[in-house]
């Protein structure tokens, strides 16, 4: 079945078994940042930017995402929201292992996106989703809040030019 | 292929890839699964397959060019099964296809026939000798039957079985490995852990010189856990190589979930009765220990499984008469996943609920009940550093306010038994632990002996120091006290973990990880430089092992002596809450004290720990998540040189929750993880639920 999607910016035409998941079509066109994790929705290895929203592409069938708007980590990494997250979490003292970085970096977006300035405990319900033990969660945590603050700070001085 | 290496080298076998190996997709790359035995034994009669589209292939034992078995610490394994199967989901066969999916539908597909055996081979039964792949009977204080008299004849007679059968999260990279051959030569990708087995399993299976294999390692991520990655992984790139030397095309196996927790990951059950009697005041007079292991079919590292799990049985504690009998069975089962580093948490938590259930029957403080059975006395052939442990369980009990909440609990829960569901006011119980952590340890007189440290001081000034990659937060570590030791600038000090043709370790690499060890030798090899350094041409290079004095601390033949390198301690205290609305647990704090030697960095120490808890706690409970709002961490700095203390969390917390939960909810946990639901069982009137509280083992 042919699926359209705007992958990345780019209109792009899935013809793939509606039925097989998100995750393994990207995969197989090469979109590499998501990962296959626990394969159950609950690590956050394979997450995408599905209509700005962050989600476990591993449990979304194929079907689900036509004429969606897709974006994998590899294209949000151009983005000026990625440098600020991930400077963010630099500060924080975050390392990440590389796995589940799509997870860490596009649920951070998403939930600042939703909230803008995202109270600590919906950080932490945010986090506590994250399965991959990498990362130590008070890190992680306070990363977040310090990309939320980040974010601000950006688009005030961006409103302010 | 987009590999970055991070260094070249001429003559190098083994190198490392920036990448994970399940993203490399090579032009022309072929997809690989296993053809699994659906039964657990049996002769083969032959394997059946349909029609296969072009460009996919079946391979088994026959297309194996050279040996078909690898034989390890003395344990032969087949690459595949040849004639006959041991357990149900051994490989039989590689199917080889360019489309993943439709390899999977195939694989369905095929039909193995077999001649079958009688019986469904052996059960796990540590009373048939036959079934026993190793033991560990120990006595002290007195022999066998003294202990047994002695505890028949105690005042008070306390007895527990408890069962175990934790797995790790599943959140890493899933095993396998991509094998490319040309030119008479393999190139495998792969995150291994024992380069020198996986290169001659794969000299062997494919019948060419070892030289001709090169391994680039590539990244690992999410969590140490060691079980079945040190050995197994070395069987899968064995196999993919066949299929990859088969049919000439690059060739990547990757294990799916399922897949990767009922063969590669799965934990190894264990069951531990401990039988005690005691004094009034709490005092453990004499106390038996029978531990039985589930090894699955095989283990290469079984036998030192059992004497880490023999040595942690008494843990901190000193009974004046005691005696432990350890056993690892054989059964038809995949090879269980078993961890060095973690098998003896198990036994811990076993120990520990012991501990409360003494307490309670004594009706004295749990720390109480620990305190006065932690001296050691020269009964106990094992000799640790304890010195410390007071002061860690007197940290923990001061900063969760233990005595005053363990009390206030348990009146509490006394109170509030009678009422109906629906009824019960908050449910709170606190629960505390001591355990220790040792590494490095020394009845694998092989591993001990293998553990070296190479440093080189360049001619232009920088410092090399050649090691298995360590993990960042121990890299660090490594380069300041370089940085230090040798008066350099951090920046001149780098670590190289490229090997040359016979110069790679000969242990896996978690032999090697010990944070407290390596930076023993790693001083010892800044001082040998700096000794030589004005009177010596550069590059000076200095290596630096365990010295005879440290390999006699332990006594294999008579199991005496001090077991580890180092040994760090720790306690736990744990509370919960019963949330009302949704009945499941809430954890209200975690306080955790850890004698960790020299503290080298305590962000890093702390930040550790607390991934640790977590970790953890996630592996206690299957179904439900057990997130603590609160982790306090106490690091007691003492002596000279650091400890490893990454894996003591898992070795206090579950004796410390089961605790919590077992006064909270005026239940008895015996057995772990807990399966989802359990607080409801608890709660709800037998008349409401006729379920049993503890479901009985299926033996």
């Amino acid at each position: 079945m042919k699926i359209p999607v705007m992958l990345n910016e780019v209109l792009t035409v899935l013809d793939e078994d509606p039925a097989v998941s998100l995750l393994h079509v990207l995969r197989k066109n090469g979109q590499l940042s998501a990962k296959r994790g626990c394969s159950q929705g609950h690590c956050g290895s394979c997450t995408v930017l599905i209509d700005e929203r962050a989600a476990a592409s591993c449990i979304i069938p194929l079907a689900l995402v036509r004429d969606a708007t897709i974006v994998t980590l590899e294209h949000f990494s151009k983005r000026p929201e990625y440098r600020l997250i991930m400077d963010s979490f630099s500060k924080a003292g975050v390392r990440l292992c590389g796995y589940c970085n799509a997870g860490r970096i596009l649920a951070t977006y998403s939930l600042i996106s939703a909230y803008g300035r995202p109270s600590r405990q919906q950080v932490c319900d945010m986090v506590r989703h994250l399965g991959c033990p990498c990362t130590e969660r008070d890190s992680l945590v306070q990363g977040v809040m310090y990309a939320a603050a980040a974010f601000q700070s950006d688009s005030g001085r961006r409103r302010g030019s | 292929m987009a590999t970055r290496r991070r260094r070249t080298s001429v003559g190098r076998l083994v190198d490392y890839a920036s990448s994970f190996f399940s993203d490399f997709q090579p032009e022309g790359m072929l997809h690989a699964v296993l053809i699994r035995s659906p039964i657990s034994t049996g002769r083969m009669r032959s394997v059946v397959h349909p029609q296969l589209p072009d460009g996919y292939f079946l391979y088994t034992a026959r297309d194996i060019p050279g040996k078909k078995t690898v034989s390890l610490r003395g344990t032969v394994i087949p690459i595949l099964a040849e004639e006959e199967v041991s357990y149900q989901g051994e490989p039989v066969g590689v199917l080889v296809g360019p489309d993943p999916l439709l390899l999977r539908r195939l694989a369905g597909g095929v039909v193995i026939r077999f001649h079958r055996m009688e019986g469904d081979g052996p059960s796990p039964d540590a009373e048939e000798a036959q079934n026993v792949l190793a033991s560990r009977t120990i006595a002290g204080g007195g022999d066998a039957e003294e202990a047994e008299l002695l505890f028949a004849e105690g005042d008070i007679q306390v007895e527990g079985r408890y069962s175990s059968n934790c797995c790790p999260a599943h959140c890493r990279e899933a095993a396998g490995g991509l094998a490319v051959y040309k030119d008479g030569s393999l190139v495998l990708y792969a995150p291994v852990q024992w380069f020198g087995q996986v290169r001659r399993f794969i000299a062997e299976g494919l019948g060419i010189p070892p030289q001709q294999v090169e391994i680039r390692r590539t990244l690992v991520a999410g969590g140490g856990w060691d079980g079945s990655s040190q050995w197994y992984s070395a069987i899968l790139s064995a196999q993919v190589a066949v299929a990859a030397f088969r049919c000439g095309k690059p060739v990547k196996l990757l294990l799916d979930r399922e897949e990767q927790d009922r063969y590669y990951e799965r934990p190894a059950p264990v069951v531990v009765n401990y039988r005690s009697s005691v004094d009034r005041d709490g005092r453990i007079l004499a106390m038996i220990a029978f531990i039985v292991v589930d090894a699955g079919i095989c283990n290469p590292f079984v036998d030192e499984v059992i004497d880490r799990m023999v040595v942690a049985s008494l843990g901190v504690y000193s009974p004046s008469i005691f005696k432990v009998e350890a056993y690892a069975v054989r059964s038809r089962k995949p090879p269980a996943s078993l961890s060095l580093q973690r098998m003896d948490s198990q036994i811990f938590f076993a120990l520990e609920s012991h501990l409360h259930e003494v307490a309670r029957q004594v009706e004295r403080m749990p720390h109480h009940v620990r305190l006065l059975n932690h001296s050691r006395d020269s009964g106990i052939p094992f000799r640790f550093d304890f010195a410390h442990l007071e002061r860690a369980l007197a940290s923990v009990v001061e900063r969760s306010g233990f005595q005053r909440k363990f009390w206030s609990y348990r009146l509490c829960g006394d109170d509030t038994r009678a009422r109906p569901l629906g009824a019960v006011p908050p449910l709170r119980g606190i629960g505390v632990s001591c355990a220790f952590e040792g590494s490095g340890f020394l009845g694998s007189a092989r591993s001990a002996a293998d553990l070296r440290m190479e440093l080189v001081l360049e001619k232009d000034g920088t410092v090399v120091i050649h090691s298995l990659p360590p993990s960042p937060a121990v890299g660090a570590i490594w380069t300041r006290i370089v940085s230090q030791g040798l008066d350099v600038d951090e920046s001149s000090v780098r670590i190289d973990s490229g090997f040359a043709r016979g110069g790679e370790p000969l242990r896996p690499a978690v032999f090697f990880g010990s944070v407290g060890i390596m930076v023993q030798l790693l001083r010892k090899c800044c001082s040998a430089i700096q000794r030589k350094r004005f009177q010596q041409a550069l590059p000076i290079r200095v290596v630096r092992g365990l010295t005879n004095t440290q390999r006699r601390q332990w006594n294999q033949e008579s199991f005496s002596g001090e077991p580890f390198l180092s040994t760090a301690t720790g306690a736990a205290v744990v509370e919960v809450e019963l949330d009302p609305y949704t009945y499941t647990t809430i954890i209200r704090g975690v306080w955790v004290s850890v004698e960790g030697g020299e503290i080298l960095s305590v962000d890093r120490a702390t930040s550790t720990i607390k991934t640790a808890v977590r970790e953890s706690l996630r592996e206690f409970v299957s179904l439900e998540e057990l997130d603590p709002e609160s982790i306090s961490v106490d690091l007691l700095s003492a002596g000279k040189g650091p400890k490893q203390i990454g894996g003591l969390m898992h070795s206090l917390l579950p004796g410390a929750l089961a605790a919590a939960i077992s006064q909270a909810y005026s239940m008895s946990v015996e057995s772990i993880p807990l399966e989802g639901g359990y607080v409801y069982r608890a709660l709800c009137p037998q008349e409401v639920c006729p379920m049993p509280m503890h479901e009985e083992d299926s033996e």
